[in-house]
């Protein structure tokens, strides 16, 4: 455990220069943003309010007095002021309000791409040429393939309106739990928290509008899971201790799931680790089409008002994320493999 | 297996299973309609496409910020419902003087804010002062900085030298030169709502967070974009039908309307042009209009830059343009072709006859001006606008016509931000732009868009044009109570701006709303953001 422990550590130091080089390259693109004061004070605005507005937030300070602030302000996980909604709220209140929305929808797509990846792949490898394997290659393509803006457009239409089927995504606690008193829900993570709850009602509504958004954007891991697989399925199939176990006369399906894709999952393991940043790059674009009210959205619509702080910020927590989520697929490597523990040592 | 697994998988099975019965066609707990809630109460989801900015009616300029705004406060005088006439509102009586220095306003009695504290004189006079006065202790302005006025005080309240409690029932303006003759209609505007003086005390945070008003709707609360309001029992004008409502915010309107069709929410408050065939053919959706479009689109012309400050290249381009057709196209034949800015409808419009499309003579034209195979930028807004549905189409069109005449047309096209700054800055040859007046008076669209003072960047003056045959014609109907004489004032300022052509008007908007067909007593207001204070639907049984 010390071991991890120490991984963990020497990793998270070096997620810090990681994260403030993120943050440097992403405050050095702000300039190319629509000047918020439009956004802020709308087409009624003198040149006095556009100046006073734009000294008051401090917009025209210098490069590295902005970056320091904004170091600073990301130190107390607070990000600043939001200077479009200008109610004295922060962005860091913004994003602690969407994040759980993200997390969510993610988990959701990343558990539906593991899952589903992961039999069709196997499917695929055991039966290699065959119609579950052309099947399966042909998903995992097209899912690779289908920008998810669309997909989620055309889904929506299918399952929405035309079909109705399931609801248009509508993530708020007044539609998933509408008898919630004050203070239920506090943590805003809707779907696990209606679990934690046993609130049969609330999670059958969850999941329900959860459905959509997290098929689509499932799609983006569920290719690559997938063919990644197929391919180490084939691979470990291909090999002696397989051979083996056959030999002394191991049933088929133990053969495949406890001996070859156990030993095919930690590359599989690593590769959906990647994906996380692919996935949170979905998000954007999915929130968008479905309006669903994470951070994705928060970060693309201030991006169209050029809501500096909150790019930045919002940014910053996916690229946080991502290293986080990596780091923990790798602690998950370091802890299953022994022999990446005595190499370690 | 461990007990935990199996607990958390049963937990999966029932949430499956309960799936289709919360997802289930007509089911309006699953797909979140507005029926839902504790009680039978009725609550009204309205979808919009951005949330508002600002709470505090001082600061507030746009109309997503004023559709919060007027249904929790309440102002002086009011549009009546559905129209753009001015009634009484917490003020039942006024008088002004016959030399027009000063005006008397005696108010309602008995009326109470939202946090128990009483209306009167002094809490009204407050409102005003702190928007006038930059010492104010409630002209809220941040630690350290200079002062700044309010963006609309500057632009249209210069006028007003202070506002004082006489009793506790009467109010008195007194102005520093003749007030407007549409100074009650500029009381109705939201930016004039009464906030209780008690949540002033408070602080800027809270004001802007917390609207405390005198309104038919009291503040509920806001998760994330989600904004609640619940109705005010006591309210001066009766308890109103909804018992909740609900503005949510659904960026795309497709996506909007389409929540609409499936019951998730019970009004938006766009239509795309496209979907207004569509949504008057389901008899499940009620469209509502304005039959006056208030809202202009123009094409602007930059009168500082060449060729456009020569008089002829301008009338090439209005006589160039296919309004007609832009408006059969591009608006899906909602909105209505324009000669001048003031639309018809609005009091003052000058019925002017348009330049027919004559390609001949605008290319002519363009060859006296030695102008001919000029390129020009044209730069239009990414993002729809109440004026334009589709910026893409208007642009697209715009451009060829302007070919057709001889000018050598490219198209910029930038995020609504960014293309504003330009044109406001003059940054711009040719620029699409348009305006939703604050008050249905001409002097809201001709002063502001055209007059010489409005021509300094950030101008609202986008095509430069500076006339001082038009700004002592403005000017003088700025100062008249006459109507007649107001009326041939802008019409004649009207034909000047015709001749001149500093830009081409092109089409007025109506505005489009729709509700599902069960909601009674919803009228969309020309002037006014929507109030639900007499808007009613049924509630589901439960």
């Amino acid at each position: 455990m010390s071991v991890a422990l120490g991984y963990v550590g020497k990793r998270a130091l070096v997620a810090v220069p990681l994260l403030l080089v993120v943050s440097l390259a992403c405050f050095a693109l702000t300039p190319l943003l629509p000047d918020p004061s439009v956004a802020r004070l709308g087409q009624h605005a003198t040149k006095e309010n556009v100046a006073a507005f734009r000294a008051r937030k401090g917009l025209d300070d210098p490069f590295l007095v902005r970056w320091g602030r904004f170091v600073r302000d990301a130190a107390t996980l607070e990000f600043g002021e939001d200077i479009v909604r200008d109610d004295g709220s922060t962005v860091g209140e913004g994003i602690r309000a969407r994040f759980p929305a993200t997390f969510e929808l993610a988990l959701a797509a990343m558990l539906i791409a593991v899952v589903l990846g992961l039999v069709a792949g196997a499917l695929g490898a055991v039966f290699p040429r065959r119609l579950a394997d052309a099947v399966a290659q042909v998903f995992a393509l097209v899912g690779a393939s289908v920008p998810v803006f669309w997909l989620g457009f055309m889904a929506s239409l299918l399952f929405a309106v035309k079909l109705e089927w399931l609801p248009h995504p509508d993530w708020s606690l007044r539609v998933i739990a509408p008898d919630a008193g004050p203070g239920d829900y506090a943590t805003r993570f809707l779907l696990l928290e209606s679990l934690a709850r046993f609130d049969l009602g609330a999670v059958g509504r969850a999941l329900a509008h959860l459905a959509l958004p997290a098929l689509v954007l499932s799609t983006i891991p569920l290719a690559v899971v997938t063919r990644m697989t197929r391919a180490t399925m084939l691979e470990e199939l291909g090999r002696d201790y397989v051979r083996t176990a056959r030999a002394k006369g191991a049933p088929e399906t133990r053969v495949v799931t406890r001996h070859a894709l156990r030993n095919a999952l930690i590359p599989i393991v690593t590769v959906t680790g990647l994906q996380t940043g692919a996935l949170l790059g979905g998000a954007v674009l999915t929130e968008t089409v479905f309006a669903w009210p994470g951070l994705g959205r928060y970060v693309a619509e201030a991006v169209r008002s050029g809501n500096g702080p909150v790019v930045v910020a919002g940014v910053f927590t996916f690229a946080a994320t991502f290293v986080v989520v990596n780091l923990l697929v790798d602690v998950a490597y370091v802890l299953a493999d022994p022999r990446l523990r005595r190499g370690a040592r | 297996m461990t007990s935990i697994t199996r607990r958390a998988l049963a937990l999966v099975a029932l949430g499956l299973a309960s799936l289709p019965a919360a997802c289930g066609k007509g089911d309006p707990a699953g797909k979140g309609g507005g029926a839902s809630g504790a009680g039978g109460a009725t609550t009204f989801v309205y979808a919009r496409g951005k949330e508002s900015p600002t709470l505090d009616p001082a600061e507030a300029t746009d109309g997503e910020s004023a559709l919060v705004l007027v249904n929790v406060y309440d102002t002086l005088v009011r549009f009546k419902y559905g129209s753009s006439a001015v009634e009484p509102a917490l003020a039942v009586a006024w008088e002004a003087a016959a030399d027009r220095l000063s005006m008397t306003f005696t108010l309602r009695d008995g009326v109470r804010f939202h946090d128990g504290s009483p209306l009167d004189a002094a809490a009204v006079a407050v409102n005003f002062e702190r928007q006038r006065d930059l010492k104010h202790k409630f002209h809220f302005t941040e630690p350290g900085m200079p002062p700044e006025r309010y963006p609309y005080w500057g632009d249209m309240f210069g006028f007003v030298a202070r506002t004082t409690a006489v009793d506790v029932r009467t109010v008195r303006f007194e102005f520093s030169e003749p007030m407007p003759p549409f100074f009650l209609s500029l009381l109705a505007m939201f930016t004039n709502s009464i906030v209780s003086p008690k949540a002033l005390e408070q602080g800027a945070a809270y004001v802007k967070r917390h609207p405390v008003g005198t309104g038919a709707f009291v503040w509920g609360g806001r998760e994330n974009e989600e904004i609640t309001l619940t109705a005010n029992p006591s309210w001066w004008g009766g308890k109103p039908a909804i018992d909740r409502l609900v503005f949510v915010v659904v960026p795309e309107l497709k996506n909007a309307y389409a929540r609409l069709e499936s019951g998730q929410v019970d009004g938006v408050d766009n239509l795309a042009s496209k979907d207004v065939p569509r949504a008057k053919a389901n008899p499940k959706v009620k469209v509502h209009e304005v039959a006056t479009g208030l809202s202009v689109c123009y094409l602007a012309m930059n009168n500082d830059r060449k060729p456009f400050d020569d008089v002829r290249v301008r009338q090439a381009v209005a006589l160039a343009v296919d309004k007609p057709r832009l408006a059969a196209i591009a608006y899906e034949g909602l909105a209505t072709p324009i000669a001048t800015l003031v639309p018809p409808g609005v009091e003052g419009h000058a019925g002017l006859p348009d330049r027919a499309r004559d390609v001949k003579e605008a290319r002519r034209l363009l060859e006296e001006a030695k102008a001919v195979g000029t390129k020009v930028t044209l730069r239009y807004m990414g993002n729809p606008r109440p004026y334009a549905p589709d910026p893409g189409a208007i642009a697209a069109q715009l451009r060829d016509d302007l070919r057709d005449a001889g000018l050598e047309v490219e198209l910029r096209k930038d995020e609504w931000a960014s293309h504003l700054q330009a044109l406001q800055n003059g940054d711009h040859e040719l620029g699409i732009l348009g305006w939703t007046p604050d008050v249905p008076d001409p002097d809201n669209y001709l002063y502001v868009l055209l007059d010489k003072e409005g021509a300094v960047p950030p101008a609202n003056n986008v095509s430069f044009y500076r006339s001082e045959k038009f700004h002592a014609l403005v000017a003088a109907a700025r100062r008249s109570y006459d109507a007649g004489e107001r009326r041939r004032l802008y019409a004649d300022a009207q034909k000047v701006a015709f001749d001149d052509a500093p830009m081409v008007p092109l089409v007025a908007m109506p505005r489009v709303a729709a509700t599902s067909a069960a909601v009674e007593g919803f009228v969309l207001d020309p002037v006014s953001s929507p109030r639900f204070a007499w808007t009613s639907k049924p509630a589901k049984a439960k």
